[in-house]
């Protein structure tokens, strides 16, 4: 299978795909399990603890906070097993397929009633307890979920496609909490409702996961073997481009108020839960529209484009629904939300597709692949940006005098809260969030990788990958001219004189260069070039590194022995 | 990569320490009383401001409900299904004005009807009233500009919920004063507050009483749940703070209050007053999975009223006259 990119030159090459549906349906359903898992605990878990443990809003969010120095060392460790994991699977399937399982059965535990069972110091150890591990396994299974479109094709655009489209089934997974806790509040109190969506996701959400670590095959080899705990960080420092985005989506928290508000908002504002599902539902929909466009909106500006003005589109209109206020119909409410989430099935793929850009570029800078590393520093990322959400969010509920329902003394307790408070939680849901998120576009200022550098980059890495006989992306090229060279591998044209004098290289000559550069580049200047790229070109250092008798490591000899052999045919190649 | 494990176990084993230690009832007792002291001060304040005003006018936003089908006396609804509620909501507005020993009140309100599904939604015509007091007698009053001995019989239709704030037959009752007069006493308060707070939001300043109140069994008073807490050993309420548990085969009611006066440009802008009132019922559960039916005790809202009064100042010149009569 195959599909053409075309370059700004007018080059065309063809594309090998690697992905068949069923990994993009597999990888899907996983990806829409821990999306379950991630809505229910971040939509629902806040109230739970408030409402049915009846532990202090403060407390919960003090807890959040302070898991998270668990993650600090969680994560990164996280990071660097699955770096080092060599097994026959690869070296992110293995923790989803034996993980699955167990994170079910945490979910369910983390819900349980027992705010009538435990004293207060047993709520709180019980709380602490059920999310440390709740994180210890979302860590488990999700870093290496998030690492695995990263490895399953060296294709970037189908690696673009399995993000977006499973992005898209996860962001209806994140509403699965949001349709249980809407049809099981209909028929039992807010208690029994709680446990039966940790059942329901806690047995469900495995299958799924098993189903993608079954399917999907990793086919980018490990690159990177000998790793610690701290090269993590490091890498972080390192790669600059990736530790722009890392801050830029750190301050994303703010934006997350609104989601984990609604709930509020429907329960206090509007005296009545059920309408949670008014709102999230259409939310759920715009996101989803949004995400169907970022591709189309893509192709017209680049991601970090389309990521701040998606931010700024989205503060506008959550600007817009806190003037209209919220003594109108909630219908009108609602209704203008659907327009303040178009822009944020944008902002949330957009950053995913820049972090796999950040680990091509830092590949195609220092040879280095670190998927596991960044994977969980993202996971991380993730993590702190919820807590702190959380944290603020709990801050600002005490802050603005939240009346903390009296769970041990009175059944589904939604107390009178102040006008105070309403208007809080309304800003809370609106204005705070609009204010504060354009902050994240700061470090985005400083992110470098547009769509044209990662074209370049895609090419000189899908040239070495097939030079290290990991498997290369080209299968064929057309000139700028508009003529059809042919279906040929990579390997297949360095062989052909033929090609390399119509686009003016040098066969032999190309290591380092870019596709473009390898098309454009006048043969003259070839060898010049090829001496300013040396100190970047693996294989020309193993050259080089052979030819001052120096011992060559494994991967040296590999590429020497491929570009020999590429030299020996050259010599009486013919097309 | 052990030395990092074993930093990480003793951070959370400390987390878990220091969010284990929750207060004791004294420990919570003595920060309940910090907070009465420095909410009562930002109170007294207050107060004493309000009462120096001579010139005011508010409007009041009422909200009451009621569970229609729970049974007091048998303390319980007639099936699982039976829960709806009839609500009423009338509001109004009081102005005041002082010149020396003179007085005057005027009220404009609304009065909402009871329609045939026991639902009071909709509207009276709106009655107009005016009274003067000297020296805090009752001189005059006038019903929509007609002066009259006593409020006619037919301009109070409709009043019954709304009673138990202001009467208008005779005189009519300063809500406002009312609440802030009853909060003033904070040695008759004092027993029920659950929280007191003083704070500055978004530049209004809030102060904020939570009180619990309760009705045992076969009493006709409420009770403060400090005291009744004190003794967990006997009595029908236990626990504090969130963890407040009440015994409902022992407790007919439980009455939660939020009061909170905020001030902004110190001025008195807004008085709000929540109560719940909770109910004991009771209710027999089959058990699943022995086929045995079992007695259990629940607590739940069978009646709620809100009062919001939104405070107006219109004294353009500053100077405060008693209107003719």
């Amino acid at each position: 299978m195959a599909a053409e990119l075309t370059l700004e030159s007018g080059v065309k090459i063809t594309v090998r795909k690697y992905l068949k549906p069923k990994d993009y349906i597999t990888f899907s359903m996983a990806r829409f399990a821990t999306a379950a898992i991630t809505g229910l605990v971040s939509g629902y878990l806040l109230i739970f603890y408030t409402s049915v443990l009846g532990i202090d809003p403060l407390s919960v969010g003090t807890m959040f906070l302070i898991s998270k120095i668990w993650d600090g060392v969680n994560d990164p460790i996280m990071g660097v097993i699955i770096d080092k994991t060599r097994n026959k699977m690869g070296k992110m399937r293995p923790y989803l397929l034996y993980g699955a399982v167990p994170f079910g059965l945490v979910i369910i535990a983390m819900f349980l009633p027992l705010g009538n069972v435990l004293s207060s110091l047993g709520k709180v150890v019980f709380m602490y307890a059920s999310y440390l591990l709740y994180d210890f396994m979302s860590t488990l299974v999700g870093v290496p979920l998030d690492g695995l479109p990263a490895v399953a094709s060296p294709n970037s655009e189908e690696r673009a496609k399995i993000i977006s489209v499973s992005r898209i089934v996860g962001s209806i997974g994140e509403q699965s909490g949001l349709v249980l806790y809407s049809f099981f509040i209909m028929f039992m109190n807010m208690k029994t409702t709680f446990l039966l969506m940790g059942i329901v996701i806690g047995v469900l959400a495995p299958v799924f996961m098993i189903l993608g670590g079954i399917n999907v095959k990793e086919r980018i080899q490990p690159i990177t073997e000998n790793v610690r705990v701290l090269d993590g960080f490091k890498y972080m420092f390192q790669n600059k481009q990736f530790l722009v985005l890392i801050l830029g989506l750190l301050l994303t928290f703010f934006r997350n108020l609104v989601s984990a508000m609604q709930i509020y908002m429907v329960t206090y504002i509007y005296g009545n839960g059920s309408l949670n599902i008014a709102f999230a539902l259409p939310g759920a929909v715009a996101s989803m529209i949004g995400m169907l466009f970022a591709p189309w909106l893509k192709k017209r500006m680049d991601a970090k484009k389309l990521f701040i003005l998606s931010t700024l589109v989205h503060s506008a209109v959550l600007i817009l629904v806190w003037l209209v206020g919220y003594e109108v119909h909630w219908g009108l409410t609602a209704a203008l939300m659907f327009f303040a989430m178009l822009p944020v099935g944008i902002i949330n793929v957009a950053p995913h597709l820049m972090v796999i850009d950040t680990l091509d570029y830092w590949e195609d800078k220092t040879g280095k692949r670190q998927e596991g590393i960044a994977f969980a520093i993202v996971s991380l990322r993730s993590k702190v940006s919820s807590a702190f959400k959380d944290y603020f969010m709990a801050f600002l509920l005490a802050t603005f005098l939240f009346a903390t329902p009296l769970t041990s003394a009175v059944n589904d307790h939604s107390p009178w809260q102040l006008q105070t408070t309403l208007d809080g939680l309304f800003m809370m849901f609106t204005l705070i969030p609009a204010v504060l998120n354009p902050v994240c576009i700061i470090p985005f200022l400083f992110y470098t990788l547009s769509g044209k550098r990662m074209a370049e980059i895609n090419a000189r890495l899908s040239y070495k990958r097939m030079l290290e006989g990991h498997g290369g992306e080209f299968e064929g090229l057309e000139s700028g001219e508009g003529k059809t060279v042919g279906w040929l591998s990579l390997e297949d044209m360095l062989r052909t004189p033929t090609l390399f004098a119509k686009v003016g290289a040098e066969p032999g000559e190309v290591g380092g260069m870019s596709l473009e550069q390898l098309i454009a580049y006048p043969a003259s200047a070839a060898a010049e070039k090829d001496n300013e790229e040396e100190k970047e070109s693996g294989f020309v250092a193993a050259e080089r590194a052979a030819l001052d008798g120096e011992p060559l490591t494994d991967e040296q000899k590999t590429e020497v022995a491929v570009n020999e052999a590429l030299g020996e045919y050259d010599e009486g190649g013919e097309l | 990569m052990k030395k990092v494990l074993l930093a990480a176990v003793l951070v959370v084993i400390i987390a878990l320490a220091l969010a284990g230690c929750n207060p004791t009832r004294d420990e919570f007792i003595r920060d309940l009383d910090a907070g009465i002291t420095k909410a009562g001060g930002r109170y007294d304040e207050v107060y004493e401001k309000f009462l120096s005003l001579d010139r005011y006018a508010y409007d009041a936003e009422v909200y009451l409900e009621e569970m229609a089908n729970y049974d007091a006396e048998k303390r319980r609804f007639p099936d699982e299904d039976s829960g709806g509620k009839n609500w009423y909501k009338p509001s109004f507005s009081y102005g005041f004005v002082k010149n020396g020993g003179a007085e005057y009140v005027r009220l404009t309100y609304t009065p909402h009807l009871k329609n045939g599904e026991g639902f009071y939604e909709s509207y009276g015509a709106e009655v107009f009233y005016e009274f003067w007091y000297e020296g805090g007698e009752l001189k005059q009053i006038k019903v929509d500009g007609a002066v009259v001995s006593e409020v006619p019989a037919d301009k109070s239709e409709g009043y019954d919920l709304f009673r138990e704030y202001f009467t208008v037959n005779g005189s009519v009752e300063n809500i406002a004063a009312s609440i802030m007069a009853e909060y003033a006493d904070m040695e008759e308060r004092k027993s029920s507050i659950a929280a007191a707070r003083a704070e500055d939001i978004l530049g209004k300043h809030l102060v904020n009483y939570l009180t619990y109140d309760f009705r045992l069994r076969g009493s006709e008073e409420w009770q403060g749940w400090r005291a009744l807490s004190e003794d967990e050993s006997e009595s029908a309420v236990t626990g504090f703070d969130e963890d407040l548990r009440v015994d409902w085969e022992h407790a007919d009611y439980m009455r939660l209050g939020n009061m909170c006066v905020t001030v902004q440009k110190e001025k008195i802008t807004m008085i709000e007053l929540y109560n719940e009132i909770i109910g004991a019922y009771h209710k027999t559960e089959e058990q699943a999975w022995n086929n045995i039916s079992a007695d259990n005790w629940y607590g739940d809202r069978v009646e709620a009223d809100s009062l919001i009064l939104t405070f107006r100042y219109d004294g353009k010149d500053g100077s405060v006259t008693v209107p003719a009569k």
